[in-house]
C-alpha cells in the first residue's frame, strides 16, 4: 500500500489559480441574475434598545422598492446560530448589537434599495449598552438573553495547585489583555439566491459548511431541507469570519417571499459591524517552575467578550481553555473560563479558535519564568513539552503523534535562533540611526487541536466518480476558501491511484452534487476529507476488481487504472469493456476518530499539530517603531501534501500573527464601532510583512491521517502572535502585556523604563 | 440625468450611460460585466480594484466613471485577452494565489511595477504592492512571481 | 428488528441518555426511529445511518446504527 508518487509533497499548480489570476472566477459577490433584486439590510440603529414600532410604509414608497420583510416575514424559527438559536434572523423586540438586522428591503436596483434601507422607521427605546464583560457577569447586572450574561463557562483542575506552587522555585503571575480584531477577508459577505430548475430555494453564498447552512435557512424559513439548496464552491477568504450564517437566511428569506432572484454584498462598513470578530479576552495567568526547570503550575483564567449573540463563542471558549497549559507536561493545573454577553459586536470563529488568545498569555508567562530560572527559553520549552502518552494540561492522555518536541529541536538548529544574542541589526534601512535600533529574537511553542473534537460526530464524506474514458470526478462538499484543499484532495487522489492530476477534475460544495464533507474549519480538511479521498480510491480499486472479476473472470482483488485501461490480474482491458458508457460512483466516509473520554462541552480534541516559531524584531527606540524582519516557522502538520499550500498557509499565517501583535484591533465606544473600513482597521501590507520568511516542515506523520498528513492553517498562524511579542521583549528589556503593541506603547513603556 | 462615456477598454472603443457620481469600479463590473476586477473596500484602502487608467495604476473605487471618457482603461480581463500574461503565468506557478480575491488587483499593481522599473528592486517591489491588500499569503509569493516576471522580462529584452 | 441509536449535543439532552436500542418493525424508516425515541423531529435534528447521512424515508435494516446529533459544532 505504500505507494510514494511524487505528486504528494510536491509543488503543484492549484487547479483554480489559472482562473482566478486571469479574473475569470466567478466569486459569490461577481454572480448575478436576469430579474434579480438587490437586497439591503436596515440594521439597528443602537448598540442596545428595545424595538417599540417598525414602518416600513415609507420604504415601500420608494420607486423601484419591491418588498420590505420584517420579523413577521419569517416563517419559521427566528433564530439561528450555530451552536445556540439566541440570533434573530429580523429582530422583533429588541437590537443586543449594531449588525441586527431588524428588516430587509428587495429592490430593483441597489440605489433603490438603499435608499428604501433608509426610510424604514424603527422606532427604539434606547437602553444603556453593556460594554464591559466583568460588569455584565456581575449579579444585578441587565441580562441580555434569557439565562443572564453568562453565555457559557468552563472549570478544570487538575493535580494540587497549592501544593504544587509551595514547590515552585519561581511563580510568575500576570494579565493580559487581548483585542476583537476582524478576520478581514477581502471579499465581503456577499452571494445570489432564487429557484433552481428542480423549485429547489437555492442559495449561492459564500460559506464554510453548505450543510449547516442549509440546516440554518430550512429552520429559518420552516422548509423540509430537501427544498434548500447551497451552493458554496469558491469564497473570497474566510478564516472563520464566515462560518455562522451572514447572508443566506436574508437571501432566501427574499427569494421565498418574491419568488425573485435576489443578489446581496456586504460593504466593507457593514461587513466589519455585522459578522463575528476574534474574542476580545482579559487573561490571567499564574505559572510556576522548580529550580530544575520542571513546569509545575499553570493557572489561567478568561474573560472572553463573546458579544451580542452565542454563534461558536461556547466552543472557543472550550478550546482557549483546552489550550490553557499549551504543549507541555504540567501536573497541577486549573482553568476557569467565561463567555460573556455584552453589546460589543459579536464573536466566533477565528483562526486559532481561542487556542490564539490563550497562546499570547502561556508563551509569554514561558518566556517569563525561563528568564527567572536563567534558562534557555527553548530549552525550557524542550524540557517541558508533550510526549505522546502524556497527559495534556486537562488530565487526558495525548494518544496522537506528537511533534511539539521535535518542532523546538528544529527551532533550535535554524539560523535565526542560533542568531539570537546578536544585539546590533544585520542591514538597518537607515544607518544613522543604527544607535537606536535594538534587535530581539523570540520564540513561542504551540498545539493546536485539529477537527471538532468528541461533542458531535465528525465526518467527511466525498463521492469518486470514474468515467469511461478513465478521467475521475471528486466530489466534496468543503469550500475552497483560500486554503488550495481542492488540489491537496486531488493530489492524494493522484497519489492512490497512480492518476495524474490532469485527468482529475473537483466539484465543490453544492447540497444538490456533493455529499456531506463537514465543514471548512478547524485545520480538519485535509485531514478528514483527504482520509475520505484515501478512501474513496481504494473503494474505487476494489469495486472495479470485483466487476472485473464477475465480466472477466480475473482473479479476485483491486484492479487498477492505466489511462483508459483497467490493469488487473488477468492483465490489461479497455475500461469501457466493464463500463460501457455508465460512469462508476463509489461514496466513501471517515469519521475522525475521538478520544476515550468526553470532558464535556465537547473536548477533548484527539488529534493536534505543533509547531515553535522564531521571530526577529527590530525596534527603534527613538520613533518606537517595531519592524518584524525574519520568522522562522517549524511546523509540524504530519506529512506534507502540498509544499507550496504549506508555505502559503505558514507565510499567511505569520502576516496575520503580525497584524494581531502590533497593529489590529477593532475599537468600540459604547458599543459602537470606530474602525469600520481599512483606513481604521489597518492589517498588514507588503511592507510589514518580512522578506525574511522560512517554513520548516517538521513532518512527524500522524498514521490515523491520509499519508500521515495533518492540517496546519490554524497552527501557522497562532504562534507568530507570542514569538513577536517575546522577541520584542527580548530586543528592549520591556514586556507588553495588552496587544497590539504600537509605537506609542513602545515609547511611553521606554519613557516609564527610564523613571 | 445620465453622462454618456467614450473610452477604450481592453484596447476596444467602448460606451457606456453612467450617473455622474457613478465610480470606474462600478461601470466596469456592473455595467461592462467585467468581473475581475473586485470591490474591497470602497475607499481605495485595499487595491482589489486596481486598474491601469492610461496605464497608471489607480483604485478604480474611486476614480469616477466620467474621468475615463477618452482615456484608456486596462483590466485583468484585457491582460490576458492573448492567454495568461507572463506575470499572470509567475502567479501561478509561483504559489502567489489563494483566496485570490486580491489577485486581480495585485496583478494590476505588479504590472505597475514592471512597467516602471526594468529591474525592480525587492524594496521596489514592495513599495508597489503596499496598496494592495492581501489576507492568505502573506505576500512572499506574489514579491517571488513579480520578481520572477522581471528576469525573465529583463532576459527578452537583452536576448533581442 | 433491532437498531442503535447514538445521540449527541442537543438530541442526547432531550431524549436524556446518550445510546438506545429501539425495537422497530420490519420496513421501518429513519422517521420511525425518530418517533420510536420519543424525539420531535426537527430540520435540525441530523441522522447517520451506519456513518451516512440519511433521509428521513431512508429504510432501515436489523442492526442498522444510528447517529442522532445537530450541527451544533464549528471551529
Amino acid at each position: 500500500m505504500d505507494k510514494t508518487p511524487s505528486v504528494v509533497g510536491a509543488r503543484v499548480k492549484r487547479i483554480d489559480a489559472e482562473d482566478k489570476v486571469a479574473g475569470r472566477t466567478l466569486y459569490p459577490s461577481d454572480k448575478t441574475l436576469p430579474g434579480m433584486l438587490w437586497v439591503e439590510v436596515v440594521r439597528a440603529a443602537h448598540p442596545h434598545a428595545r424595538i417599540r414600532e417598525i414602518d416600513v410604509k415609507p420604504a415601500l414608497e420608494v420607486p423601484g422598492v419591491v418588498r420590505v420583510l420584517t420579523h413577521r416575514d419569517v416563517p419559521g424559527e427566528n433564530a439561528f446560530g450555530i451552536q445556540i438559536q439566541d440570533m434573530p434572523v429580523l429582530c422583533f423586540d429588541r437590537v443586543r448589537y449594531l449588525g441586527d438586522a431588524v428588516a430587509l428591503v428587495g429592490a430593483e436596483t441597489r440605489q433603490a434599495a438603499r435608499e428604501g434601507a433608509r426610510r424604514v422607521r424603527v422606532d427604539y427605546e434606547v437602553l444603556e449598552p453593556i460594554t464591559d464583560p466583568e460588569a455584565a457577569m456581575a449579579p444585578g447586572a441587565v441580562a441580555l438573553h434569557p439565562k443572564g450574561n453568562i453565555m457559557h463557562q468552563g472549570h478544570f483542575e487538575k493535580g494540587d495547585l497549592a501544593a504544587g506552587f509551595a514547590c515552585c522555585a519561581v511563580i510568575v503571575e500576570n494579565d493580559y489583555s487581548v483585542p476583537m480584531i476582524d478576520h478581514a477577508f477581502l471579499e465581503t459577505e456577499a452571494g445570489i439566491s432564487y429557484y433552481d430548475e428542480h423549485g429547489r430555494l437555492t442559495v449561492d453564498a459564500c460559506g464554510q459548511y453548505i450543510y449547516r447552512d442549509q440546516t440554518q435557512i430550512a429552520r429559518a424559513l420552516g422548509l423540509p431541507l430537501h427544498q434548500v439548496r447551497v451552493m458554496a464552491p469558491i469564497v473570497g477568504g474566510a478564516f472563520g469570519g464566515k462560518d455562522e450564517v451572514t447572508v443566506q437566511i436574508h437571501l432566501a428569506l427574499m427569494t421565498f417571499h418574491t419568488q425573485r432572484p435576489c443578489r446581496m454584498v456586504a460593504t466593507r462598513e457593514e461587513s466589519i459591524v455585522s459578522h463575528t470578530k476574534r474574542h476580545p479576552v482579559k487573561m490571567s495567568y499564574k505559572t510556576g517552575a522548580d529550580r530544575q526547570g520542571n513546569l509545575l503550575c499553570v493557572q489561567a483564567r478568561f474573560v472572553a467578550d463573546t458579544g451580542a449573540y452565542a454563534s461558536l463563542g461556547g466552543p472557543v471558549l472550550n478550546v482557549m481553555m483546552e489550550h490553557a497549559a499549551g504543549p507541555y507536561r504540567v501536573p497541577n493545573v486549573k482553568v476557569d473560563g467565561y463567555a460573556v454577553y455584552t453589546n460589543n459586536g459579536f464573536s466566533g470563529a477565528f483562526r486559532g479558535f481561542g487556542c490564539t488568545q490563550a497562546c499570547v498569555g502561556l508563551e509569554s508567562q514561558m518566556d517569563l519564568m525561563a528568564a527567572a530560572l536563567r534558562l534557555d527559553p527553548l530549552k525550557f520549552r524542550e524540557q517541558n513539552v508533550l510526549h505522546k502518552g502524556d497527559l495534556a494540561g486537562l488530565g487526558y492522555p495525548m494518544t496522537c503523534e506528537v511533534g511539539a518536541g521535535r518542532t523546538v529541536r528544529s527551532a533550535q538548529r535554524g539560523a535565526l535562533y542560533r542568531s539570537r544574542r546578536r544585539r546590533a541589526p544585520a542591514k538597518p534601512a537607515t544607518p544613522s540611526l543604527k544607535p537606536y535600533l535594538r534587535r530581539g529574537v523570540g520564540v513561542a511553542t504551540q498545539m493546536q487541536g485539529l477537527g471538532l473534537g468528541i461533542g458531535i460526530p465528525d465526518y467527511a464524506e466525498v463521492g469518486l466518480d470514474l468515467r469511461p474514458d478513465g478521467t475521475l470526478q471528486l466530489r466534496a462538499g468543503t469550500n475552497e476558501i483560500g486554503q488550495g484543499a481542492y488540489t491537496a484532495y486531488l493530489q492524494i487522489l493522484s497519489g492512490r491511484l497512480g492518476v495524474p492530476l490532469s485527468r482529475l477534475s473537483m466539484v465543490g460544495a453544492d447540497t444538490a452534487l456533493t455529499p456531506d464533507s463537514g465543514t471548512t474549519t478547524a485545520s480538519r480538511t485535509i485531514f478528514a476529507v483527504g482520509k475520505a479521498v484515501e478512501l474513496a480510491a481504494e473503494k474505487l480499486e476494489r469495486v472495479l476488481g470485483e466487476r472485473a472479476e464477475r465480466a472477466f473472470g480475473w482473479a479476485p482483488g483491486p484492479a487498477r487504472l492505466q489511462g483508459d485501461q483497467l490493469a488487473g490480474s488477468g492483465g490489461r482491458r479497455p475500461l469501457r469493456e466493464l463500463l460501457g458508457d455508465e460512469e462508476l460512483s463509489v461514496q466513501a466516509v471517515f469519521h475522525v476518530p475521538v478520544a476515550e473520554r468526553e470532558m464535556g462541552d465537547g473536548l477533548p480534541h484527539r488529534f493536534y499539530s505543533f509547531g515553535t516559531h522564531v521571530a526577529e524584531v527590530e525596534v527603534n527606540t527613538l520613533t518606537g517603531e517595531i519592524a518584524v524582519t525574519a520568522v522562522e516557522a517549524h511546523l509540524d502538520g504530519g506529512k506534507v501534501i502540498s509544499r507550496t499550500g504549506f508555505e502559503g498557509q505558514s507565510e499567511g499565517g505569520i502576516a496575520q500573527g503580525i497584524g494581531y501583535a502590533l497593529m489590529e484591533e477593532v475599537r468600540l465606544e459604547g458599543g459602537r464601532f470606530l474602525t469600520t473600513n481599512f483606513h481604521t482597521y489597518v492589517i498588514p501590507t507588503s511592507l510589514d510583512v518580512p522578506e525574511d520568511l522560512r517554513t520548516v516542515p517538521v513532518e512527524v506523520r500522524e498514521p490515523e491521517g491520509p499519508y500521515g498528513a495533518k492540517g496546519i492553517s490554524e497552527t501557522a498562524m497562532v504562534g507568530v502572535t507570542p514569538a513577536v511579542l517575546n522577541a520584542i521583549a527580548d530586543a528592549l528589556g520591556v514586556r507588553f502585556f495588552r496587544l497590539p503593541v504600537r509605537a506609542e506603547d513602545v515609547l511611553a513603556a521606554l519613557q516609564e523604563k527610564k523613571t | 440625468m445620465s453622462l454618456t462615456i467614450h473610452f477604450t477598454l481592453n484596447g476596444s472603443p467602448v460606451v457606456f450611460e453612467v450617473e455622474p457620481e457613478e465610480r470606474l469600479v462600478h461601470t466596469l463590473r456592473e455595467r461592462a460585466g467585467l468581473t475581475g476586477t473586485k470591490l474591497g473596500c470602497g475607499i481605495g484602502e485595499c487595491g482589489a480594484c486596481s486598474v491601469l487608467l492610461d496605464g497608471k495604476l489607480v483604485p478604480s473605487c474611486l476614480v469616477l466613471s466620467a474621468q475615463a471618457d477618452g482615456h484608456e482603461v486596462t483590466t485583468i480581463e484585457g491582460l490576458s485577452k492573448n492567454g495568461l500574461s507572463d506575470l499572470q503565468r509567475a502567479f501561478v506557478e509561483e504559489g502567489a494565489v489563494q483566496c485570490g480575491y486580491c489577485t486581480p488587483g495585485m496583478v494590476m499593481a505588479g504590472e505597475a511595477v514592471l512597467r516602471r522599473y526594468q529591474r525592480p528592486t525587492t524594496r521596489q517591489i514592495r513599495a508597489g504592492i503596499a496598496g494592495n491588500l492581501c489576507r492568505c499569503t502573506g505576500y512572499a509569493k506574489i514579491v517571488s512571481a513579480i520578481r520572477k516576471t522581471a528576469r525573465r522580462r529583463a532576459h527578452r529584452r537583452s536576448g533581442r | 428488528m433491532k437498531v442503535t441509536v447514538e445521540l449527541f449535543g442537543p438530541q442526547r439532552e432531550r431524549a436524556g441518555q446518550g445510546r438506545l436500542v429501539l425495537e422497530l418493525p420490519a420496513g421501518a424508516t429513519v422517521a420511525d426511529a425518530i418517533r420510536g425515541a420519543g424525539l420531535v423531529d426537527r430540520v435540525d435534528l441530523w441522522v447517520l445511518v451506519d456513518g451516512r447521512r440519511a433521509t428521513r424515508d431512508s429504510a432501515l435494516a436489523d442492526g442498522a446504527r444510528l447517529t442522532f446529533f445537530s450541527p451544533v459544532g464549528g471551529g
